[in-house]
């Protein structure tokens, strides 16, 4: 039992990670109809931002808080000074994703250049880093982690369905040209759904940095499964995005803890396989096929 | 000889006959000190640019002529160099558990021929899907064929990799790369020809304007009676068949092969090569292998910044060319007709 709940904590943590990465691959998708490859660097940037905030002595919530808006900026910035060009010069949808690939090789050797290439221990963000559930241990970052993650869901529903700004974002996601005509500047909406897509991917990065260690490898050992993930839910769709994360965290660890750790990789790509082979569309019915 | 004079009427097979030629006679000039002093690492290189160009124009089938996206070529090249490796080793694969090898022109056949079955298995899943899913379906695809590469140690050595890969030679003559300089060289420069002439015979066939059907509009190309999925598979088949020959090649050339080489990252080179040089024609694929091929050399020496230059240089060629990348080369060949384009008008 102990086993189980750790192990189910871990799940989660991770989950909600993917979960992260996840939702920012659906907003953007939804939004712009473009697939985000540099989403999983960017966690890995944002992470490295808070951690070297930590290291100036700032307290954890500024780093944290820091580090979100910067993320914010840079993913806001990567939609306006890049994405954008590509998209009014008519560019065919494979130059939009080459593009997000050099970034994310340009932001994770950026990283490699700047913190150099070995893994950095994240500082705990509790003095006292273990609780108890049941007669289980725990660390408490893993349920901060958590419960941030849950957060940030529970605000990002919020912020889209009930204030206007996010009702603008919804309807220049379902038709840009209806919501352009109703007074909605569309560009703005698909920029601040790109911000708020980093956004999301630092908050993750930041908070699984005390279970992980922080390295310029981190997006890309996180990139694949939260694909994995955002594919199973239902690409493009939030709640499935989220799903789908949490599903792929507790498959890894539940794997790893009682089957073999040799075999989780194996075991989450071959789920994914199958769910492109048997069921593209995910458990949310995503619009995948051809015509 | 009407025949002949008929090849040669036309402007672009004199084209493709002088680069031929010019290829053919770099070795002589190079042994002459005429260019490049003899050095075995341009011999590598060219050897490189080669067997890029095969796989490049693999893509380009898939890419270029039927508008499918893949961004897990790596892993047919993988499949082509582990294939022929663990067919042809005398200590591992076949060789380990049967004791038999085949000879390495032979096991590089046969396993592009594998990579073609497992390019079309691909494609039966992948022939239903929208550009987005394919692309996700082929990078899980690549990581797939890395996980088995790298955890079934047994067969492949895992991350170590697999040293002392036997070298080609047929009837005996043999194309070693440390022994003869330029050997291995010719021997690329035959199937890169053979390869070309190939795909240019499948693209002009039935089959070829069934892919080009297919890219330009689905729905009309099956009103006009192309079986969408079965062409389909093949375009993944026989692209698979050029990417895995490819791999074999470049495993028997450097004689050493790792998980390592055939990550995410060589699938999107690929596309880069195929994007550079432009895409849906012959000299595409053999532009960009050589332009990328050369840029990646070049920047060998700024050692932790090469990729990071990489990427950079990536970027501004997509953002500045209207085109994309491809638009560089239309404008060049533009140019060059624009140029000479006189009696035309």
């Amino acid at each position: 039992m102990n086993m189980f709940i750790s192990v189910l904590i871990g799940g989660l943590v991770l989950g909600c990670t993917y979960g992260m990465l996840s939702l920012g691959y659906s907003l953007i998708y939804q939004a712009s109809g473009y697939m985000n490859f540099t989403q999983p660097n960017l966690l890995m940037f944002g992470a490295f931002i808070a951690w070297q905030c930590l290291e100036y002595g700032m307290p954890f919530p500024v780093a944290l808080m820091f580090a979100v808006i910067i993320m914010f900026i840079i993913g806001w910035m990567m939609e306006r000074f890049v994405i954008r060009i590509l998209v009014n010069k008519k560019a065919k949808n494979v130059y939009v994703v080459l593009t997000t690939l050099a970034l994310s090789i340009i932001l994770e050797n950026a990283a490699m250049l700047i913190w150099d290439a070995r893994p950095h221990y994240f500082p705990a963000i509790f003095r006292n880093s273990v609780m108890k559930i049941g007669s289980a241990t725990v660390s408490k970052e893993s349920i901060l982690c958590i419960t941030v993650a849950v957060c940030a869901m529970v605000i990002l529903q919020f912020f889209l369905n009930k204030t206007k700004f996010g009702t603008a974002m919804r309807a220049a996601a379902q038709n840009k040209t209806a919501a352009s005509c109703m007074g909605i500047n569309v560009n703005k909406t698909i920029g601040v759904t790109y911000g708020i897509a980093g956004a999301l991917a630092c908050l993750g990065g930041v908070l699984v940095a005390p279970t992980l260690y922080v390295s310029y490898q981190l997006g890309t050992q996180l990139s694949a499964k939260s694909f994995a993930g955002a594919v199973i839910g239902g690409y493009g769709n939030i709640y499935g995005a989220i799903v789908g994360a949490i599903l792929i965290g507790l498959l890894e660890t539940f794997v790893s803890a009682y089957v073999s750790s040799a075999y989780k990789e194996f075991i989450v790509y071959g789920v994914m396989i199958l769910f492109m082979i048997f069921k593209p569309s995910g458990i949310f019915n995503a619009k995948v096929y051809e015509v | 000889m009407e025949k002949i004079k008929q090849i040669f009427s036309s402007k672009r097979n004199l084209v493709f006959t002088a680069v031929v030629a010019l290829l053919i006679l770099i070795p002589v000039m190079m042994e002459n000190n005429i260019i490049f002093k003899q050095s075995k690492y341009v011999y590598l290189l060219l050897c490189l640019i080669g067997i890029y160009t095969i796989a490049t124009s693999g893509l380009d089938i898939v890419f270029g002529y039927t508008g499918q996206i893949s961004f897990g070529h790596a892993g047919f090249f993988c499949i082509g160099a582990y294939g022929s490796v663990l067919l042809s080793h005398s200590e591992w694969g076949l060789g380990k558990y049967m004791g038999v090898t085949l000879p390495p022109l032979a096991s590089i056949l046969t396993a592009a021929v594998l990579a073609a079955v497992i390019g079309a298995l691909l494609a039966f899943p992948a022939s239903k899907l929208v550009f987005h899913f394919l692309s996700l379906l082929t990078i899980a695809f690549n990581q797939l064929m890395l996980l088995v590469v790298a955890n079934f140690a047994g067969l492949t050595n895992g991350y170590v990799g697999i040293t002392r890969v036997p070298q080609i030679s047929i009837f005996g003559f043999s194309f070693n790369t440390v022994s003869s300089k330029y050997n291995y060289y010719f021997l690329v420069l035959f199937f890169v020809i053979l390869f070309l002439i190939i795909k240019e015979n499948i693209v002009h066939s039935r089959i070829g304007r069934g892919f080009i059907a297919i890219r330009e509009n689905v729905m009309a190309a099956n009103g006009c009676g192309v079986n969408i999925k079965s062409y389909k598979i093949m375009s993944f088949a026989i692209s698979a068949f050029y990417v895995g020959f490819a791999g074999g090649l470049y495993a028997h050339m450097v004689g050493f092969i790792s998980p390592d080489t055939f990550v995410q990252n060589t699938s999107v080179i690929f596309i880069t090569m195929l994007l550079f040089g432009g895409s849906g024609n012959l000299a595409g694929p053999v532009i960009g292998a050589a332009v990328i091929t050369v840029i990646q050399e070049g920047l060998q020496s700024l050692s932790d910044y090469r990729m990071l230059v990489y990427g950079i240089f990536i970027l501004i060629i997509i953002l500045f060319q209207p085109q994309g990348i491809s638009g560089l080369s239309k404008d060049i060949s533009g140019f060059i007709r624009r140029s000479g384009g006189g009696k035309r008008a």
